[in-house]
């Protein structure tokens, strides 16, 4: 058994000594890190938008700050808010669990009036509270230090491998190692302030079916974290459903109460298909008609903060 | 924990009980509902073995056969079954106009139920046939029903071959103990690397194959015959491999499939233990091959019926078992079914000649013909899919998919597979000189699985 035990231990010891070897060449070949360790993505603009939020002064308050998935990197163009100031540091599967973090994130790097988080329903069912997809997408592509918050989220995920992607790309960073991203996504277009439009051609109709949700308790909690995290900072907390083709049905969770919130679906445009190009995703001419919209229903709701969800 | 109580001297007993508490942890972590299941399952046939030796006549011990034999199929029937018998009822009389309306049962179908209660029919007629004695020791046969690497999934030991082992002391064998390591990586690098990077190709063709053209939807099954083989195997060489860490040797379940000659030899080398579970205990009893040709065809097309059923209640896998009957049956009209019976493709060479690559590779497209029927939901689905094969590629519809990671994936399988086929090539790579080799190697290997371990993945037979 010993003898076993020691041959286990020297496994061990060779397994670090491969990974060690193989983290080398990835290093010093991009196709080696794409394909073995990860690929750096365009996918969610999350290495531009975080870049340009790198850039901004801290003393220049945000008025509106956005967090969420993408519902919300592709509906919501800050530039609509003008001359307020918006910023949005929404990504891919970006659920409440991430979003908790990437609001540390994004705090070490600007202040804001308003935290307008994006509760798209259809993700409270995401299995984790964490998805690891969206704290994977962070500690590959953003351009912030991989320390602090994005490794807390890593840690979160449980995951060993997502473990494993964090410590590589810390490495790189300390190793100043910085790819560009392996694919351009050709019908995607940063435009700024965290928003990506989308060039894909937009539907003509949709089936919808019943759907119903329910957020969980966990979930509602990591909520009101977030809101009194925000109101620690100074920032009031606005909740958002994103427009979309085929609404879900849930109950109103008890986090909810006594936040601002606004119902996407209220936009006149929500049920036009010709500005999606699934049944919740905006295309850019559907951005802009609901960034009016909502950039309106902003100002009015912070100038008079009197509509609660109830 | 296990080989500490080595040191006891109850060893055996303990040993065995911790197997029992380890079974059932990990069955009741599925859903701890149907443990009482097992734990019925293993009551019944621990007493109806005992009683039909001690019987003193030929049809008492019948009698007891059969209430074991009613207990465990009729809790299958009922699990696996009952769904399908209401639904095609009703798809009958509907087909005649007559409307019937029936609150649909909705039974769970608890996981490895068609496995662990073959395993126990097992143990009942072959104590029936005097092949076996019956154990006098219910935790040893309590440890043969829920051994946990095994359960849920395969491969399907006989008593004869399992409950000697685990009525056996074991101690502690160091060679055994990192071959199951060894084989434990490779399974699940068959499994996450190969079979759900396969999956995910597959899963979007299969999803909607009216978006795609002939040779996408070929390419769809092509990666849906190394998803299946790379899923099952690869859960196969787990439970093998952690069986052996715990001291005990299950059967091979697979034996390079795709290296096949013909269908008859497929199956002496896919799903080995079901294979020959059905053989020992259908086809035999029905006559095998004694009698004429029609009652060979014929017990043939029942096996391979059965066994379609077997995999789920659904008319896709008759049919699908249906289909390898009919290509069974021109290898037994021309006498050939154990032509291919005692070696392996190319045995001793590197490469295979010309003729053995035509014939591995018109079994393996015909053998992906029938993987469209136990891949598809309806038969319909089925048919359209294989119809969409003639579909020419237009500018509408271009080949897609053809995504190279996958094929690397699959050349790995297939290359480690085709160097293992043949027992008599010396293993070199296994030598202490390439031993640095070989554990970077491994290193990648568990790199690789890290890296595509999804927890959504389940194994495809779980359903089963």
């Amino acid at each position: 058994m010993n003898s076993f035990l020691s041959r286990v231990f020297l496994f061990i010891c060779s397994l670090i000594i491969s990974w060690g070897l193989l983290w080398t060449s990835a290093l010093n070949f991009q196709s080696i890190e794409t394909y073995f360790i990860a690929e750096r993505s365009e996918h969610g603009a999350v290495k531009m938008k975080t870049a340009e939020l790198m850039e901004r002064s801290k003393s220049d308050t945000l008025d509106f700050l956005f967090l969420g998935s993408s519902t919300c990197y592709r509906g919501v163009d800050p530039h609509y808010l003008d001359p307020l100031k918006g910023f949005s540091v929404c990504s891919s599967s970006q659920i409440l669990g991430n979003s908790a973090y990437i609001l540390d994130v994004a705090l070490e790097y600007t202040s804001t009036h308003y935290l307008v988080i994006d509760v798209y329903p259809k993700l409270w069912s995401d299995a984790g509270v964490v998805n690891k997809e969206a704290a994977r997408d962070w500690v590959v592509n953003s351009s912030t230090p991989k320390s602090g918050p994005i490794i807390d989220m890593v840690m979160a995920t449980g995951e060993p491998y997502c473990m494993a992607v964090a410590g590589y790309f810390w490495l790189a960073e300390r190793l100043g190692v910085d790819y560009p991203p392996y694919a351009h996504i050709a019908k995607d277009h940063y435009k700024g302030l965290g928003y990506l439009a989308s060039d894909v051609e937009p539907i003509e109709s949709v089936i919808c079916n019943d759907i119903d949700v329910e957020m969980s308790h966990e979930t509602c909690e990591i909520l009101r974290g977030i809101i009194s995290k925000s109101s620690v900072h100074g920032a009031q907390t606005i909740l958002l459903n994103p427009p979309q083709l085929c609404e879900e049905s849930f109950p109103t969770p008890d986090c909810f109460s006594d936040v601002l919130y606004i119902d996407g679906n209220d936009w006149p445009g929500a049920k036009t298909p010709s500005y999606y190009y699934d049944d919740h995703h905006l295309v850019d001419k559907g951005a802009a008609s609901y960034s009016v919209w909502l950039s309106k229903e902003l100002k009015k709701m912070t100038l008079v903060s009197v509509a609660t969800i109830d | 924990m296990y080989w500490m109580l080595t040191k006891s001297k109850h060893q055996l007993r303990l040993q065995n009980m911790l197997l029992v508490v380890a079974s059932y942890v990990f069955y009741g972590w599925w859903d701890w509902r149907f443990l009482g299941l097992i734990a019925f399952s293993t009551f019944v046939d621990f007493f109806a073995g005992r009683a039909i030796e001690k019987a003193v006549s030929k049809s008492r011990a019948k009698l007891f056969l059969a209430i074991s034999l009613a207990t465990n199929l009729g809790l299958l029937a009922y699990f696996k079954y009952a769904n399908f018998f209401v639904e095609s009822w009703i798809e009958a009389w509907a087909g005649m106009g007559v409307e019937m309306h029936a609150s649909s049962l909705n039974i769970i179908l608890p996981v490895g139920i068609s496995f662990y209660t073959f395993q126990t029919l097992s143990y009942s007629i072959d104590i029936y046939r005097g092949k076996l004695k019956p154990t006098r020791d219910p935790i040893a046969f309590a440890a043969f029903v829920s051994f946990f690497p095994q359960l849920v999934a395969g491969p399907i030991e006989r008593a004869s071959k399992l409950l000697p082992q685990i009525e056996r002391s074991r101690r502690f064998d160091k060679d055994l103990a990192i071959s199951g390591l060894r084989l434990m990586l490779w399974g699940m690098f068959k499994k996450v690397v190969v079979a759900d990077t396969c999956a995910r190709l597959a899963d979007t063709i299969f999803d909607a194959p009216e978006l795609y053209s002939g040779p996408t939807l070929m390419l769809g099954v092509f990666y849906f015959a190394f998803q299946i083989y790379g899923d099952f195997s690869g859960y196969s060489d787990i439970a093998i491999g952690t069986g052996r860490l715990f001291g005990i040797r299950l059967s091979a379940n697979f034996k390079f499939p795709y290296f096949s000659r013909d269908i008859a030899e497929f199956w002496r080398r896919w799903h080995i233990s079901l294979s020959t579970w059905f053989r020992d205990y259908l086809y035999i009893p029905l006559g095998g091959s004694r009698g004429s040709q029609w009652q060979v065809i014929r017990n043939v097309a029942v096996i391979f019926i059965v066994s379609g059923f077997w995999h789920g209640a659904n008319w896709t896998f008759v049919i699908w078992g249906a289909i390898h009957a009919l290509l069974f049956v021109p290898l037994i009209l021309l006498k050939r079914n154990r032509k291919n019976a005692s070696d392996v493709v190319a045995e001793g060479k590197l490469l295979p000649s010309i003729k053995d690559v035509f014939a591995m590779g018109s079994t393996f497209a015909l053998v992906c013909l029938a993987w469209v029927f136990f891949r598809a939901d309806t038969v319909s689905e089925a048919i359209n899919y294989i119809v969409g094969f003639s579909e020419f590629p237009t500018p509408e519809k271009p080949i897609t998919l053809v995504v190279y990671t996958a094929f690397v994936w699959i050349g790995v399988l297939v290359l480690v597979d085709w160097i293992q086929r043949d027992g008599n090539i010396p293993r070199w790579w296994l030598t202490r000189k390439f031993q640095p080799l070989r554990w970077f190697t491994y290193g990648i290997c568990v790199w690789l699985c890290l890296k595509n371990l999804h927890s959504e993945a389940s194994f495809i037979y779980f359903q089963f």
